[in-house]
C-alpha cells in the first residue's frame, strides 16, 4: 500500500517534470511594401526533448486596448497575412524559421496582428485516486505572441501634441504606428523625462498625462526606426 | 688648309687637324639634310592634302608617322654610334598584401549567448626573417579607448576583435583598436592569393551582456586592417 | 564582346565591392583592407525560469503554490514592459480549473506579479484575458542578473472552491503567453 502511494506520488512528480522551453525572435515585426515577408526564428532550448509548437495568427481589432478582442486569421486572402508552417517540430536545441507573408493587396492604415507561438505538451494524468486526500499540480507552459504590423501602402506618420495647463495630450493623427523615444519638460533648468503610460502609439491612439509643471514640453518619436521632427508644446 | 686661311679663321679648337667649326658645320649640314629634306617632302604632301580637302584624321595619322620616322632617324645615328654593356640593378623592399576580406553580418536570435562572426584573410609577405612574418593593426571607426564599437547613430555596443594566424576563427590574438600586434607568422611568401587557401582569420564576438542591454536596431562599424612587415 | 558591354560588366562586377563590401589591400610596404561589421539586435521579450507548481496533498487552505520567473524585454515602450495572457487548458467562463482523470473540476485563482514575491491582491487573472501592461522586466540581462527573477506566477485554492470535490489527483496545464503588445 505504501509502495503504491509512493509510486503514485512519483508518477505525479514525473508527469510534471517535462517542460517545453522555446525562444522566439524577433518579437516585433514590420511588413512594409508589396509582397513583403519576413522570418521569425523559433528555438528549442531543451537539450533532451522535442518541442511541438503551434503557430496561430490573430488580428487585433484595437491594438491600443489590451482588453480588446483578437480574431483568428482563417482566410489569408481576406485577412491580409499568412503564416507558414502552422506547426513545428523542433529537435532538442534546434532552431527553425516561420515565414510571415503579407497577402493584403491594399492597406490604408496599419493592420496589427499577434502571432502566437505555443508549445503543445501532453498532460499525463494519473488515474489512481489518492486515499490520502487531494493532490493538485499545475503544469506551466510558456508561449510567445509576436506583434506583426502590416504598414500602409503610403505611410503618413503624424503626431499631435498639446498642453492645456498641466494636462498633456499626445495623439497619433497619422495612419501608422509610432514609437515615442522621449518626452521631456524643463524643470529647474534641467530636462526632465516625463514617464508616459505607453511609448507605442498606434494610429488614432491618444494618451493623456497629468504634468507636475506647466513648463514647455518636447516630444521625440520614431517611425520604423527613423526620427521624426521634434514636437514642442508651450 | 693654308696658313693664310687659318689666320682668317676664328680661333677654335682643332680635331683631326680640322677646325671644330668645320667639323660642326659638316654635322650641321648632315642634320639639316636629315631633318629638312623630310620636312620639305612632308610640307609638299601636306599642302596637297589640304588642297584635296582630306580629313583631319588622315593628316594627324600622317603627322604621327612622320614624327616617328624623324625620331627613328634622329635617334639611330646618335645611340648606335657607341653601343656598350650596362649594369641593371633593382632593390625589392619588404612587401605585404592583405586580401580575401569579407564583411561580417550578425543577426542573433538568442540574446543569451555570445554572437560571433569571422572572415578569413589572405596575407602575403616577402619578409624573410622570419619567413612569412608580418604585423597587424586593426582600427575600429567608432573606437573608444581601444575598444571596438558598433553604433546605430545613437547608441554604441562594444565587441571583442581577434586575429588568428590560420583560417579557423579562433580567438588567438586579442586586438586593441589602433594598436599593432606582436609579430605574426604564417603569411604566404610565394603567392599573392595564398594559392586559394586563406592563411589568417579576423573574428569578432559580442557578449550576451553587451547585446542584451542594447535597444533593438542595426548597429555597424568599419574595421581597417593594416598589415605591415615591421 | 562589344567593348561597351565589357565596360558595363566591369562596372557591375567591381562596383558592389567598392561601394558596399569589404575592400582589399594592395601590394606595398604596408597593405590596408577594410571589413564592414554589422549586428541586428531584434526586439525581444523572453521569459524563463518558470517551473511547474505541485501542491501535493492539500489539507489546509488556502493552498498556495507559486513559481518565479525572469522576464527580459528590450522593447522600449517603456523599457522592460510586456503583456501577459494566462490560459487554463480546462478553462470555463474565464475561470481556471484543474481536472481529475474523470469529469471532476476544481476552480482556482491565478495571479501574476511583476516582482519576485507572491502577490495575490485581487483581481485575479481571467483565463485567456490579457493583463494590463506590466513593467519591471529586465532590459539588460536575459538571466535577470543578479536577482535571477523579476516576476511571479501563483495559484490559490480556497476551501470553498475545493468543497465537494472528490479526493483525487487534479491537474491543469497553464499557458503563459508573453507579448510586447
Amino acid at each position: 500500500m505504501i509502495y503504491k502511494c509512493l509510486l503514485f506520488i512519483l508518477l505525479l512528480c514525473i508527469s510534471f517534470c517535462t517542460q517545453a522551453d522555446i525562444n522566439v525572435s524577433p518579437m516585433i515585426v514590420d511588413l512594409l511594401g508589396k509582397e513583403s515577408e519576413t522570418e521569425i526564428a523559433v528555438k528549442n532550448f531543451d537539450t533532451k526533448t522535442n518541442a511541438y509548437v503551434e503557430i496561430t495568427p490573430f488580428r487585433l481589432s484595437n491594438p491600443a486596448d489590451h482588453a480588446s478582442s483578437k480574431r483568428r486569421v482563417l482566410h489569408p486572402d481576406k485577412d491580409g497575412l499568412i503564416i507558414f508552417p502552422a506547426k513545428l517540430v523542433l529537435l532538442p536545441g534546434q532552431t527553425q524559421f516561420v515565414r510571415v507573408i503579407k497577402t493584403a493587396k491594399s492597406v490604408a492604415a496599419d493592420q496589427v496582428y499577434e502571432v502566437d507561438f505555443i508549445p503543445k505538451v501532453a498532460t499525463h494524468l494519473v488515474s489512481q485516486k489518492n486515499p490520502n486526500g487531494m493532490m493538485m499540480g499545475i503544469r506551466v507552459i510558456i508561449g510567445y505572441g509576436v506583434r506583426v504590423t502590416v504598414r500602409p501602402d503610403h505611410p503618413l506618420p503624424s503626431l499631435f501634441l498639446k498642453k492645456i495647463k498641466n494636462k498633456l495630450i499626445i495623439k497619433n493623427t497619422g495612419n501608422t504606428l509610432l514609437t515615442i523615444t522621449s518626452c521631456t519638460q524643463q524643470v529647474s533648468n534641467k530636462k526632465s523625462e516625463i514617464p508616459l503610460p505607453t511609448y507605442t502609439l498606434f494610429a488614432g491612439q491618444t494618451i493623456k498625462k497629468k504634468l507636475g509643471q506647466s513648463t514647455p514640453v518636447t516630444l521625440n518619436a520614431l517611425f520604423m526606426g527613423k526620427p521624426l521632427d521634434a514636437l514642442y508644446a508651450d | 688648309m693654308t696658313a693664310k686661311a687659318k689666320k682668317c679663321m676664328p680661333t677654335a679648337l682643332y680635331r683631326n687637324n680640322m677646325p671644330v667649326t668645320y667639323f660642326n658645320m659638316r654635322m650641321s649640314i648632315v642634320t639639316i639634310c636629315l631633318v629638312f629634306i623630310p620636312f620639305l617632302a612632308f610640307s609638299s604632301y601636306f599642302l596637297d592634302e589640304i588642297s584635296r580637302l582630306r580629313t583631319f584624321k588622315k593628316i594627324k595619322k600622317n603627322c604621327l608617322l612622320l614624327f616617328n620616322a624623324i625620331c627613328l632617324i634622329s635617334v639611330n645615328p646618335i645611340y648606335a654610334a657607341n653601343p656598350s654593356a650596362a649594369t641593371v640593378s633593382v632593390t625589392v623592399p619588404a612587401l605585404v598584401q592583405v586580401s580575401g576580406l569579407g564583411d561580417i553580418t550578425l543577426s542573433p536570435t538568442n540574446l543569451g549567448s555570445p554572437a560571433t562572426g569571422a572572415t578569413t584573410v589572405c596575407v602575403y609577405t616577402n619578409v624573410l626573417s622570419p619567413l612569412g612574418s608580418y604585423y597587424v593593426t586593426a582600427t575600429s571607426l567608432h573606437a573608444s579607448s581601444g575598444l571596438f564599437r558598433v553604433t546605430n547613430g545613437t547608441n554604441f555596443i562594444s565587441y571583442g576583435a581577434f586575429w588568428n594566424t590560420t583560417s579557423s576563427s579562433t580567438q588567438t590574438v586579442t586586438l586593441t583598436s589602433g594598436v599593432k600586434t606582436a609579430q605574426q607568422s604564417g603569411g604566404s611568401n610565394t603567392s599573392l592569393t595564398c594559392s586559394g587557401s586563406p592563411n589568417a582569420n579576423f573574428n569578432i564576438s559580442f557578449s550576451s551582456i553587451q547585446i542584451a542591454g542594447a535597444p533593438p536596431a542595426t548597429y555597424s562599424d568599419t574595421v581597417t586592417l593594416v598589415v605591415s612587415p615591421s | 564582346m562589344h567593348p561597351f558591354y565589357k565596360g558595363i560588366f566591369f562596372v557591375i562586377y567591381l562596383l558592389p565591392s567598392y561601394v558596399f563590401g569589404a575592400t582589399q589591400g594592395a601590394l606595398g610596404t604596408t597593405s590596408s583592407g577594410t571589413v564592414n561589421v554589422s549586428i541586428t539586435i531584434p526586439a525581444l521579450v523572453q521569459i524563463s525560469g518558470l517551473s511547474d507548481i505541485t501542491l501535493g496533498s492539500a489539507s489546509s487552505f488556502p493552498a498556495i503554490g507559486s513559481t518565479t520567473a525572469c522576464v527580459y524585454s528590450n522593447v522600449a515602450s517603456p523599457l522592460g514592459s510586456y503583456f501577459v495572457t494566462v490560459t487554463s487548458s480546462n478553462a470555463s467562463g474565464g475561470n481556471f480549473r484543474v481536472k481529475d482523470s474523470g469529469t471532476d473540476f476544481i476552480v482556482y485563482s491565478a495571479f501574476w506579479s511583476n516582482t519576485i514575491t507572491v502577490n495575490q491582491t485581487p483581481p485575479s487573472l481571467g483565463s485567456g484575458t490579457k493583463t494590463a501592461q506590466q513593467t519591471g522586466g529586465s532590459a539588460t540581462s536575459v538571466t535577470c542578473s543578479p536577482a535571477g527573477a523579476n516576476a511571479n506566477f501563483s495559484v490559490s485554492f480556497n476551501s470553498t472552491q475545493v468543497e465537494g470535490a472528490p479526493a483525487a489527483a487534479y491537474s491543469d496545464t497553464v499557458t503563459i503567453l508573453i507579448s510586447p503588445t
